[in-house]
Formats: C-alpha cells, structure tokens, sequence
C-alpha cells in the first residue's frame, strides 16, 4: 500500500472509531416513558344521536410518552396517540398521531427553546388535549377547544409546527410564565389534497402565538393567550384571510375547591365565534371529586339563535392511585336556529370513563 | 357541655402534640456547591419543575422523599403549598403536557442525604438530624 494511501486508511479508521465513541448512547436509566389509557361510555336520552345512538363504548387514547434527557439542557419529548381503538384495516378505524415531538433546549430559566411539533399552547387544556387522566371531565371544555363540534370554526390549530420561545421570570414574589412561538398554522384541509401542518405549510405567512400566565400568589393564577396566522378558506389555497384567536383564564383554589374558567374569542372571515366555560371542583377526599362545569359557546356572531349551553355535573371517583373512574350528566340545550350537526335542539348525555397512567 | 369541652380539648391536645411532633427540616446541597442561601419561592419552584438552574449555571437536580415523613409533610405545607394530591396532579399535568418530570423520589432520607452527597447539583429536604459531613444545609429566606 502507498504511505499516502495508508495514511488515508488510518486517518478513516481514526475517524470512525472516534466517532464510535464521541457519539456515545443516552443512560438507559434517565429515560422516563409515560402513558395513559382511557374507556368511555356514552348514552343520550334520545336515542337517535348519530355517534351515540346506541349507546357505545369507545376505546378513546392509548398514548405512550418518551422523555429523553440528551443532556443536562438537551432533551427530547415524543408522544404517541392511538386513537378510537386504532385499525388500520377497516375504514374510520382510528388514527395513529404524533401529538409532540419536539427538541428543548434549556438556555437559562427564563430563556428556553422547543423545537418541532407540539400541541398549540394555548389556554389552559390545549397542551392536554387528549391527556384524560390529567383533567377531572371525560372530555376538555368544547366551547373553545373543539367547537366544530358546536357549530363553530376551530379557534387555533391542535398542534403547531416551528419554533417556541418560553421561560419563567420571578417577579419578587409572583411568577410568570410565559410563551411565545412561531410556527406553520393551520393549513386549509377543504382542498382535494390538503398538506400535512407539520411537513409543509399552505401560505408563505407564518402564524404567531403568545401565552402568558401570572401567578400573584400560589392560590391564583390568570392567563392570556393569542394566536393569528392566515388560513386558506374555500375549495382553492388561494384565498387566505386572517384569523385571529384571543382568551382569558382565570384559575384559584383555596381549601380544596377551585375554580377554573376561561372566555375565548375567535374571528375568521368576519365571523366571530365565542366560547366560555367555568368549572367548580372539590377535592371532598383523596377518593372522591365532585365537579360542576358550565359551558356556553355562540359559534357565529351572524347567526342568531345558534348558540349552545351545557351544564356538567360529575364525580371523579380515585380507588387506588394512579387510576380514576369519572361519571357525569351532561344537559344540552341549543338555541332555536343550532346547527344540525347533532340532531337535537335539546338533549341529556351519560357518560361514563376510567383512565389510568404510569 | 361537658362532653364538648372534653372533645374540644382532645383536639386541641391532639393539634398540640401533632405541632411538637413536626421534624426541623434542613434543606441540603452538595458540599462544593456555592449556594449558601435559597428564597422560599425559589425552592417552591424548584419542585415545580419552574426553576432549573442555580445563579451559577449549575443544572439543579431536586431530590423527593417517597415516605410520608415528618420532614416531607412539614416541607410540603411550609414551602410548596399544595397537599400531596393537588401535587400529584399538578406533575400528571406537566409530564402529559411536555413540560418536564417531577423530582425523584428516595424511599429514605439517608438515600436522599447519599444522592445529594454525589450530585453536584442535587438539593433535597431532609430532617435536620440526617445532616452529616457530606452534604451542607442552606438556609431558607423569606422572599421579599
């Protein structure tokens, strides 16, 4: 072999096996998996519901969760959601969905990074979108988090694409948190092929977002979230128009009860949807918490007689740890000219669920 | 009346014994670490998963107890402000939510003290009479 050659032949060898060892494996043993699984029962009065009319069990989420520590200031978070039973063999047969996987990189308290996709930061819920264990409900507050299903528009994306910005600042002796992102939007999904919001966006404008939450004092918390960015509307991707999403939360607890509530705004093509809710809950014993939530949403500022009232009243009921059974009734009352989406202008639902984590 | 001045004064007596019972509690770092003194709030948020880092850049590595000891009690009431299952559920909200995982939990407070001892960013809470030469206590101050 020529010296040059044989210089070359150990200069590669070098490489790879410095290589081999300068990319050295994460600690098995500081890797945490999470995940949680939930089944829900759901029965209306009427009967003639179209996603309930029968009464159905629902096999809603098994998600799986992985916290990754690459560092002291590098960690990757994935979680990934099977959906309504997940099978791919027969049609609607449930979905398999990245609900985040995202970089975070942490510079310093009040400056950190997330990279990738993540649930939308917005509100109170939107981060536990699916995460049933985490809330007291069977379902999170639909009059801002999923008010297509009231006749509305969606408020925000479920999940945003791009770049976070967020951190906790100390100010003497309140908090704040704070949140600030940048990222792809919602993309227009009324077109014959739509484009994955994670892989690609469908305008050249980028949407924006803030969430601040202020702590006075450990009892009380209030937040603010914004979202604008432009989505196509209409058959075609040409048409873009601006939407635009506030809302306010306010959150206390004092001697085991608390109290949550939240008002969102949301405005797209000049229409404006409103939604709010407010929640009591008591934590009665470490086995039993009885809830109440009232919800109301007007999905359309130009219609008249289209809104939707809902009260709940539940209890959650924890056996052992780490495993909750919840019931509630759920009272549906519409305005005269709702949205025929759900066939009832009034009608009662029963819901039933048990979730567990690890 | 008598009987309720009877049970009054059980609960009362009860209420006396339960204070005289409660540990002095120590908070700890590792012996090289710098810190000599911690804000009440800063260490509430430590075990938030709000704060991750000491002045000096050093990533803080906070250590739970599992047990329901005296010094856990008395610290939870005293600096974190939440009972055990309104914590419980605050750290099912920050995992399923991405924003962190909660302190690691020692079955004892010696296994705490030994954690802090070989951590250099490690902080825990342990009854004062665990302390021993490896570990330093600092002091917790009022926040102003």
């Amino acid at each position: 072999m020529r010296p040059i050659l044989r210089r070359a032949a150990f200069l590669a060898a070098f490489i790879v096996l410095w290589g081999t060892t300068g990319a050295y494996a994460v600690d098995l043993s500081k890797i945490t998996f999470n995940g949680y699984l939930d089944l829900e029962y759901t029965a209306t009065d009427n009967g003639d519901n179209p996603n309930q009319n029968n009464g159905s069990f629902h096999q809603h989420h098994l998600s799986f969760l992985l916290d990754v520590p690459v560092n002291d200031r590098v960690s990757v978070y994935t979680h990934i959601e099977f959906d309504h039973g997940t099978n791919t063999g027969v049609k609607n047969g449930g979905d398999i969905i990245v609900e985040n996987a995202f970089i975070r990189y942490t510079f310093s308290d009040p400056l950190q990074f997330k990279f990738g996709k993540a649930l939308t930061p917005f509100g109170y819920y939107n981060e536990l979108h699916d995460a049933t264990p985490a809330f007291i409900s069977v379902f999170i507050p639909q009059t801002i988090y999923q008010v297509e299903d009231r006749g509305g528009r969606a408020m925000f994306p479920k999940w945003t694409t791009g770049v976070q910005m967020l951190g906790t600042v100390n100010i003497k002796t309140s908090v704040l948190d704070y949140v600030i992102y940048v990222g792809n939007g919602e993309n227009n999904t009324a077109v014959a092929t739509p484009t994955n919001e994670a892989e690609a966006d469908d305008n050249r404008n980028k949407a924006f977002g803030a969430r601040v939450n202020y702590q006075p004092w450990s009892a009380v918390q209030v937040g603010a979230s914004y979202f604008t960015g432009e989505k196509a509307t209409g058959l075609t991707q040409t048409v873009n128009v601006p939407h635009t999403t506030w809302a306010l939360q306010l959150t206390g607890n004092a001697l085991h009860f608390n109290f949550l509530g939240e008002y969102a705004v949301s405005e797209l093509s000049g229409q404006r949807d409103y939604g709010m809710y407010g929640q009591f809950s008591w934590f009665a014993t470490r086995v039993l918490t009885p809830y109440y939530r009232l919800e109301h949403t007007d999905p359309n500022n130009n219609q008249s007689g289209d809104t939707w009232t809902e009260h709940i009243l539940g209890i959650n009921i924890k056996p052992v740890d780490n495993l909750i059974f919840k019931a509630e009734v759920s009272d549906n009352s519409r305005g005269e000219n709702y949205t025929p989406s759900v066939p009832h202008r009034n009608f009662r639902e029963y819901r039933l669920a048990v979730a567990v984590y690890f | 009346m008598r009987k309720i001045v009877f049970i009054l004064a059980i609960f009362l007596l009860g209420g006396a014994l339960a204070r005289s019972a409660s540990a002095e509690v120590a908070v700890i770092v590792h012996k090289d670490n710098p810190v000599k003194s911690i804000a009440r709030l800063d260490l509430e948020l430590i075990y938030l998963g709000k704060k991750k880092m000491f002045e000096n850049g050093d990533v803080i590595i906070p250590a739970d107890l599992a047990n329901e000891s005296a010094a856990r009690t008395e610290f939870f009431a005293d600096v974190i402000h939440k009972d055990e299952d309104s914590y419980r559920l605050y750290w099912v909200r920050m995992i399923f939510s991405g924003k962190g995982q909660p302190p690691v939990a020692f079955r004892s407070e010696e296994e705490a003290v030994r954690f802090v001892a070989t951590h250099k960013g490690a902080i825990a809470f342990v009854d004062a009479d665990k302390l021993n030469g490896e570990v330093k206590a600092i002091k917790v101050v009022e926040d102003e």
